[in-house]
Protein backbone atom coordinates (compact mmCIF):
# COMPACT_ATOMS: atom_id res chain seq x y z
CA UNK A 1 0.00 0.00 0.00
CA UNK A 2 1.30 3.43 -0.84
CA UNK A 3 -0.70 5.40 1.71
CA UNK A 4 1.56 7.35 3.97
CA UNK A 5 4.60 6.94 1.73
CA UNK A 6 4.58 10.27 -0.02
CA UNK A 7 7.89 11.39 1.41
CA UNK A 8 11.16 11.61 -0.45
CA UNK A 9 14.54 10.89 0.95
CA UNK A 10 16.18 13.93 2.53
CA UNK A 11 17.78 16.08 -0.08
CA UNK A 12 16.00 14.23 -2.82
CA UNK A 13 12.96 16.43 -3.22
CA UNK A 14 14.41 18.53 -6.00
CA UNK A 15 12.72 18.32 -9.33
CA UNK A 16 12.29 20.49 -12.36
CA UNK A 17 9.18 21.01 -14.42
CA UNK A 18 9.53 21.80 -18.07
CA UNK A 19 6.21 22.89 -19.52
CA UNK A 20 6.73 24.45 -22.91
CA UNK A 21 4.01 26.68 -24.27
CA UNK A 22 3.36 24.30 -27.09
CA UNK A 23 2.06 21.06 -25.76
CA UNK A 24 2.55 17.70 -26.95
CA UNK A 25 2.40 15.15 -29.54
CA UNK A 26 1.71 17.28 -32.60
CA UNK A 27 5.42 17.97 -32.43
CA UNK A 28 6.38 14.29 -32.38
CA UNK A 29 7.99 14.43 -35.76
CA UNK A 30 9.47 10.97 -35.36
CA UNK A 31 6.01 9.40 -35.02
CA UNK A 32 4.24 8.72 -38.34
CA UNK A 33 1.22 10.99 -38.62
CA UNK A 34 -1.16 8.04 -38.92
CA UNK A 35 0.17 6.66 -35.66
CA UNK A 36 -0.01 9.87 -33.61
CA UNK A 37 -2.20 9.56 -30.56
CA UNK A 38 -4.75 11.78 -28.89
CA UNK A 39 -3.69 13.04 -25.49
CA UNK A 40 -5.51 14.42 -22.49
CA UNK A 41 -3.70 15.19 -19.25
CA UNK A 42 -5.27 17.22 -16.47
CA UNK A 43 -5.85 17.65 -12.79
CA UNK A 44 -9.15 18.23 -11.06
CA UNK A 45 -10.15 19.08 -7.56
CA UNK A 46 -12.87 16.60 -6.58
CA UNK A 47 -15.13 16.53 -3.56
CA UNK A 48 -16.66 13.40 -2.07
CA UNK A 49 -19.58 14.61 0.05
CA UNK A 50 -20.09 12.85 2.36
CA UNK A 51 -16.49 11.64 2.64
CA UNK A 52 -15.97 8.31 0.87
CA UNK A 53 -14.45 5.13 2.21
CA UNK A 54 -11.54 3.62 0.29
CA UNK A 55 -13.80 1.00 -1.31
CA UNK A 56 -16.18 3.74 -2.44
CA UNK A 57 -13.32 5.64 -4.08
CA UNK A 58 -12.26 2.42 -5.79
CA UNK A 59 -15.84 1.95 -7.00
CA UNK A 60 -15.84 5.50 -8.33
CA UNK A 61 -12.65 4.80 -10.27
CA UNK A 62 -14.10 1.56 -11.64
CA UNK A 63 -17.27 3.36 -12.70
CA UNK A 64 -15.29 6.16 -14.28
CA UNK A 65 -13.14 3.71 -16.18
CA UNK A 66 -16.18 1.79 -17.45
CA UNK A 67 -17.82 4.99 -18.65
CA UNK A 68 -14.56 6.18 -20.18
CA UNK A 69 -14.14 2.86 -21.98
CA UNK A 70 -17.60 3.19 -23.48
CA UNK A 71 -16.93 6.75 -24.57
CA UNK A 72 -13.58 5.91 -26.12
CA UNK A 73 -14.95 2.85 -27.92
CA UNK A 74 -17.82 4.93 -29.31
CA UNK A 75 -15.27 7.51 -30.48
CA UNK A 76 -13.35 4.93 -32.51
CA UNK A 77 -10.46 4.09 -30.19
CA UNK A 78 -8.19 1.54 -31.88
CA UNK A 79 -5.52 1.27 -29.21
CA UNK A 80 -4.99 2.45 -25.66
CA UNK A 81 -1.53 3.82 -25.04
CA UNK A 82 -2.32 4.16 -21.41
CA UNK A 83 -4.98 5.46 -19.10
CA UNK A 84 -3.47 6.23 -15.74
CA UNK A 85 -4.10 8.51 -12.86
CA UNK A 86 -4.25 9.07 -9.15
CA UNK A 87 -6.72 10.27 -6.57
CA UNK A 88 -4.82 11.90 -3.75
CA UNK A 89 -6.65 12.79 -0.56
CA UNK A 90 -6.00 16.25 0.81
CA UNK A 91 -3.81 16.38 3.88
CA UNK A 92 -1.37 13.65 2.91
CA UNK A 93 -3.93 10.98 3.83
CA UNK A 94 -3.03 8.59 1.07
CA UNK A 95 -3.71 8.10 -2.59
CA UNK A 96 -5.07 5.57 -5.03
CA UNK A 97 -3.30 5.05 -8.36
CA UNK A 98 -4.91 3.32 -11.31
CA UNK A 99 -3.57 2.18 -14.64
CA UNK A 100 -4.97 0.41 -17.68
CA UNK A 101 -3.88 -0.39 -21.21
CA UNK A 102 -7.08 -2.05 -22.45
CA UNK A 103 -10.62 -0.75 -22.66
CA UNK A 104 -13.12 -2.49 -20.40
CA UNK A 105 -10.45 -4.40 -18.51
CA UNK A 106 -10.38 -3.67 -14.81
CA UNK A 107 -7.70 -1.06 -14.11
CA UNK A 108 -4.81 -2.04 -11.86
CA UNK A 109 -5.13 -0.26 -8.52
CA UNK A 110 -2.43 0.49 -5.97
CA UNK A 111 -2.42 2.54 -2.82
CA UNK A 112 -5.00 3.35 -0.21
CA UNK A 113 -6.27 5.92 2.23
CA UNK A 114 -6.05 6.59 5.92
CA UNK A 115 -9.69 7.33 6.76
CA UNK A 116 -12.42 8.88 4.65
CA UNK A 117 -11.77 10.90 1.52
CA UNK A 118 -13.45 14.30 1.21
CA UNK A 119 -11.46 16.81 -0.82
CA UNK A 120 -9.04 15.19 -3.22
CA UNK A 121 -6.96 15.86 -6.29
CA UNK A 122 -7.71 13.72 -9.31
CA UNK A 123 -4.89 13.45 -11.87
CA UNK A 124 -5.55 11.77 -15.19
CA UNK A 125 -3.37 11.03 -18.21
CA UNK A 126 -5.01 9.45 -21.25
CA UNK A 127 -3.18 8.56 -24.46
CA UNK A 128 -5.26 6.75 -27.05
CA UNK A 129 -5.17 6.10 -30.78
CA UNK A 130 -7.98 6.47 -33.30
CA UNK A 131 -9.80 9.20 -31.37
CA UNK A 132 -10.16 12.84 -32.42
CA UNK A 133 -8.14 14.76 -29.86
CA UNK A 134 -10.61 17.63 -29.87
CA UNK A 135 -13.27 15.24 -28.57
CA UNK A 136 -11.11 13.69 -25.86
CA UNK A 137 -11.49 16.24 -23.03
CA UNK A 138 -15.27 15.98 -23.12
CA UNK A 139 -15.11 12.19 -23.19
CA UNK A 140 -12.90 12.10 -20.10
CA UNK A 141 -14.62 14.78 -18.06
CA UNK A 142 -18.02 13.48 -19.13
CA UNK A 143 -17.13 9.97 -17.96
CA UNK A 144 -16.18 11.30 -14.53
CA UNK A 145 -19.43 13.27 -14.25
CA UNK A 146 -21.50 10.36 -15.48
CA UNK A 147 -19.95 7.71 -13.26
CA UNK A 148 -19.36 9.51 -9.97
CA UNK A 149 -21.22 11.79 -7.63
CA UNK A 150 -18.07 13.75 -6.86
CA UNK A 151 -18.07 17.19 -8.53
CA UNK A 152 -14.82 17.97 -10.30
CA UNK A 153 -13.13 21.28 -11.02
CA UNK A 154 -10.85 20.63 -13.97
CA UNK A 155 -7.53 22.35 -14.50
CA UNK A 156 -5.35 21.71 -17.52
CA UNK B 1 28.22 9.48 -15.08
CA UNK B 2 26.64 6.59 -16.93
CA UNK B 3 23.21 6.74 -18.54
CA UNK B 4 20.65 3.98 -18.84
CA UNK B 5 17.62 4.74 -20.98
CA UNK B 6 14.59 2.56 -20.28
CA UNK B 7 12.43 2.89 -23.38
CA UNK B 8 9.34 1.10 -24.64
CA UNK B 9 5.78 1.73 -25.68
CA UNK B 10 3.17 3.18 -23.35
CA UNK B 11 2.02 0.73 -20.71
CA UNK B 12 4.80 -1.77 -21.32
CA UNK B 13 6.01 -1.70 -17.72
CA UNK B 14 8.94 0.71 -17.97
CA UNK B 15 8.42 2.31 -14.57
CA UNK B 16 8.09 -1.03 -12.77
CA UNK B 17 11.29 -2.30 -14.34
CA UNK B 18 13.03 1.02 -13.68
CA UNK B 19 12.36 0.63 -9.98
CA UNK B 20 13.75 -2.91 -9.98
CA UNK B 21 16.88 -1.85 -11.84
CA UNK B 22 17.30 1.13 -9.53
CA UNK B 23 16.92 -1.06 -6.47
CA UNK B 24 19.55 -3.50 -7.76
CA UNK B 25 22.00 -0.70 -8.59
CA UNK B 26 21.48 0.94 -5.22
CA UNK B 27 22.10 -2.37 -3.44
CA UNK B 28 25.45 -2.49 -5.22
CA UNK B 29 26.31 0.92 -3.85
CA UNK B 30 25.66 3.02 -6.94
CA UNK B 31 24.52 6.63 -6.59
CA UNK B 32 21.44 7.12 -8.72
CA UNK B 33 19.31 9.83 -10.24
CA UNK B 34 16.17 9.39 -12.30
CA UNK B 35 14.88 11.50 -15.19
CA UNK B 36 11.20 11.02 -15.99
CA UNK B 37 9.66 12.38 -19.19
CA UNK B 38 5.92 12.48 -19.75
CA UNK B 39 4.30 13.75 -22.87
CA UNK B 40 1.39 15.32 -21.06
CA UNK B 41 1.79 18.45 -19.02
CA UNK B 42 0.69 16.63 -15.91
CA UNK B 43 3.08 13.97 -14.63
CA UNK B 44 2.24 10.83 -12.71
CA UNK B 45 5.23 8.48 -12.84
CA UNK B 46 7.65 11.00 -11.37
CA UNK B 47 5.68 11.26 -8.16
CA UNK B 48 5.47 7.51 -7.85
CA UNK B 49 9.21 7.03 -8.38
CA UNK B 50 9.96 9.85 -5.93
CA UNK B 51 7.85 8.05 -3.33
CA UNK B 52 10.39 5.23 -3.49
CA UNK B 53 13.04 7.63 -2.20
CA UNK B 54 14.85 8.26 -5.48
CA UNK B 55 15.95 11.70 -6.69
CA UNK B 56 13.79 12.53 -9.68
CA UNK B 57 13.82 15.24 -12.34
CA UNK B 58 10.75 15.52 -14.52
CA UNK B 59 10.36 16.82 -18.05
CA UNK B 60 6.77 17.43 -19.08
CA UNK B 61 4.85 18.46 -22.12
CA UNK B 62 6.93 16.95 -24.89
CA UNK B 63 9.25 14.16 -25.85
CA UNK B 64 12.93 14.14 -24.95
CA UNK B 65 13.81 12.47 -28.22
CA UNK B 66 12.54 15.46 -30.21
CA UNK B 67 11.00 18.64 -28.72
CA UNK B 68 12.71 18.36 -25.34
CA UNK B 69 16.14 17.15 -26.49
CA UNK B 70 17.80 20.32 -25.22
CA UNK B 71 15.91 20.03 -21.96
CA UNK B 72 17.21 16.50 -21.49
CA UNK B 73 20.82 17.52 -22.00
CA UNK B 74 20.41 20.46 -19.63
CA UNK B 75 18.78 18.22 -17.05
CA UNK B 76 21.56 15.65 -17.27
CA UNK B 77 24.16 18.37 -16.76
CA UNK B 78 22.27 19.68 -13.72
CA UNK B 79 21.83 16.20 -12.28
CA UNK B 80 25.52 15.47 -12.73
CA UNK B 81 26.46 18.69 -10.95
CA UNK B 82 23.98 18.25 -8.11
CA UNK B 83 24.15 14.54 -7.35
CA UNK B 84 27.32 13.26 -9.07
CA UNK B 85 25.49 10.02 -9.75
CA UNK B 86 27.14 6.85 -10.97
CA UNK B 87 24.06 6.15 -13.06
CA UNK B 88 21.24 8.28 -14.37
CA UNK B 89 18.23 6.26 -15.43
CA UNK B 90 16.17 8.06 -18.07
CA UNK B 91 12.58 7.00 -18.71
CA UNK B 92 11.36 8.68 -21.89
CA UNK B 93 7.72 8.78 -22.92
CA UNK B 94 6.28 5.65 -24.44
CA UNK B 95 6.26 7.43 -27.78
CA UNK B 96 9.98 8.16 -27.85
CA UNK B 97 12.47 6.74 -30.31
CA UNK B 98 15.44 6.33 -27.95
CA UNK B 99 17.98 6.35 -30.75
CA UNK B 100 17.14 10.00 -31.42
CA UNK B 101 18.24 11.10 -27.96
CA UNK B 102 21.54 9.24 -27.84
CA UNK B 103 23.53 11.52 -30.13
CA UNK B 104 22.70 14.75 -28.28
CA UNK B 105 23.64 13.09 -25.01
CA UNK B 106 26.92 11.76 -26.32
CA UNK B 107 27.84 15.09 -27.90
CA UNK B 108 26.78 17.43 -25.12
CA UNK B 109 27.44 15.68 -21.81
CA UNK B 110 31.14 15.79 -20.87
CA UNK B 111 32.89 12.90 -19.17
CA UNK B 112 30.11 10.57 -20.13
CA UNK B 113 30.66 6.92 -19.35
CA UNK B 114 28.48 4.10 -20.61
CA UNK B 115 25.20 4.80 -22.39
CA UNK B 116 22.86 1.82 -22.55
CA UNK B 117 19.32 1.35 -23.84
CA UNK B 118 16.91 -1.15 -22.33
CA UNK B 119 13.70 -1.42 -24.32
CA UNK B 120 10.64 -2.93 -22.67
CA UNK B 121 8.12 -4.78 -24.83
CA UNK B 122 4.57 -5.64 -23.79
CA UNK B 123 4.20 -9.30 -24.73
CA UNK B 124 0.45 -9.24 -24.14
CA UNK B 125 -0.16 -6.46 -26.68
CA UNK B 126 2.68 -7.02 -29.12
CA UNK B 127 0.53 -8.15 -32.05
CA UNK B 128 -1.87 -5.25 -31.51
CA UNK B 129 0.98 -2.77 -31.37
CA UNK B 130 2.44 -4.06 -34.60
CA UNK B 131 -0.94 -3.50 -36.25
CA UNK B 132 -1.34 0.12 -35.12
CA UNK B 133 2.11 1.57 -34.37
CA UNK B 134 4.63 -0.75 -36.00
CA UNK B 135 7.12 1.96 -37.10
CA UNK B 136 7.26 3.34 -33.59
CA UNK B 137 7.75 0.06 -31.72
CA UNK B 138 10.26 -1.03 -34.33
CA UNK B 139 12.26 2.16 -33.82
CA UNK B 140 12.25 1.50 -30.08
CA UNK B 141 13.93 -1.85 -30.68
CA UNK B 142 16.52 -0.67 -33.18
CA UNK B 143 18.72 1.12 -30.67
CA UNK B 144 18.30 -1.34 -27.81
CA UNK B 145 21.20 -3.09 -26.13
CA UNK B 146 18.82 -5.24 -24.13
CA UNK B 147 15.13 -5.97 -24.72
CA UNK B 148 12.90 -7.07 -21.86
CA UNK B 149 9.83 -8.86 -23.21
CA UNK B 150 7.59 -8.11 -20.24
CA UNK B 151 4.27 -9.56 -19.02
CA UNK B 152 5.19 -13.09 -20.11
CA UNK B 153 2.82 -14.36 -17.43
CA UNK B 154 -0.08 -12.86 -19.40
CA UNK B 155 0.43 -14.92 -22.57
CA UNK B 156 0.50 -18.65 -23.29
CA UNK B 157 3.57 -20.52 -24.44
CA UNK B 158 2.81 -20.41 -28.16
CA UNK B 159 2.06 -16.70 -28.08
CA UNK B 160 5.25 -16.01 -26.15
CA UNK B 161 7.36 -17.95 -28.65
CA UNK B 162 5.78 -15.94 -31.45
CA UNK B 163 6.46 -12.63 -29.70
CA UNK B 164 10.04 -13.56 -28.90
CA UNK B 165 10.70 -14.59 -32.50
CA UNK B 166 9.19 -11.35 -33.78
CA UNK B 167 11.15 -9.20 -31.33
CA UNK B 168 14.43 -11.02 -32.02
CA UNK B 169 13.94 -10.43 -35.72
CA UNK B 170 13.56 -6.68 -35.15
CA UNK B 171 16.06 -6.19 -32.34
CA UNK B 172 19.27 -6.96 -34.18
CA UNK B 173 22.10 -7.87 -31.84
CA UNK B 174 20.28 -6.89 -28.67
CA UNK B 175 19.92 -9.44 -25.93
CA UNK B 176 16.23 -10.41 -25.69
CA UNK B 177 15.01 -11.61 -22.31
CA UNK B 178 11.50 -12.76 -21.33
CA UNK B 179 10.44 -11.32 -17.97
CA UNK B 180 7.52 -10.52 -15.75
CA UNK B 181 8.32 -7.47 -13.68
CA UNK B 182 5.34 -8.04 -11.41
CA UNK B 183 5.92 -11.75 -10.66
CA UNK B 184 9.71 -11.54 -10.85
CA UNK B 185 10.07 -14.14 -13.60
CA UNK B 186 13.32 -13.60 -15.47
CA UNK B 187 14.21 -10.47 -13.52
CA UNK B 188 17.47 -11.88 -12.15
CA UNK B 189 18.72 -12.43 -15.69
CA UNK B 190 17.59 -8.97 -16.73
CA UNK B 191 19.30 -7.29 -13.80
CA UNK B 192 22.53 -9.07 -14.69
CA UNK B 193 22.23 -7.93 -18.31
CA UNK B 194 21.68 -4.26 -17.51
CA UNK B 195 23.37 -1.93 -17.08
Amino acid sequence: MRAGHRHAAPGHEEHAHEAPERGGHEHLSHVPRAARPALFAARAGVVFDPPARADQVEAAVAGFFAALSDGLADAGCTLVGHIKGTIAAQGDRGDLAFHATMLRAAPALTGGFAGGVGDAVFTINVIVFGVDEAALPAIVTGAWSEATAAPATWRR
Amino acid sequence: MNVLCIAGFLGSGKTTILLEVARALAENGARLAIVENEIGEVGIDGGYVREQGLPVRELFGGCICCTLQAGLVQTLLQVDEQYSPDWVIVEPTGLAAPGDMLEPIRHSVPDLGTVRVLTVVDAARWEMLLEVVEPLVTSQLESADVVAVNKVDEVDGAALRSVLASVRELAGDAKVLPVSATSGTGMDSLLKAVP
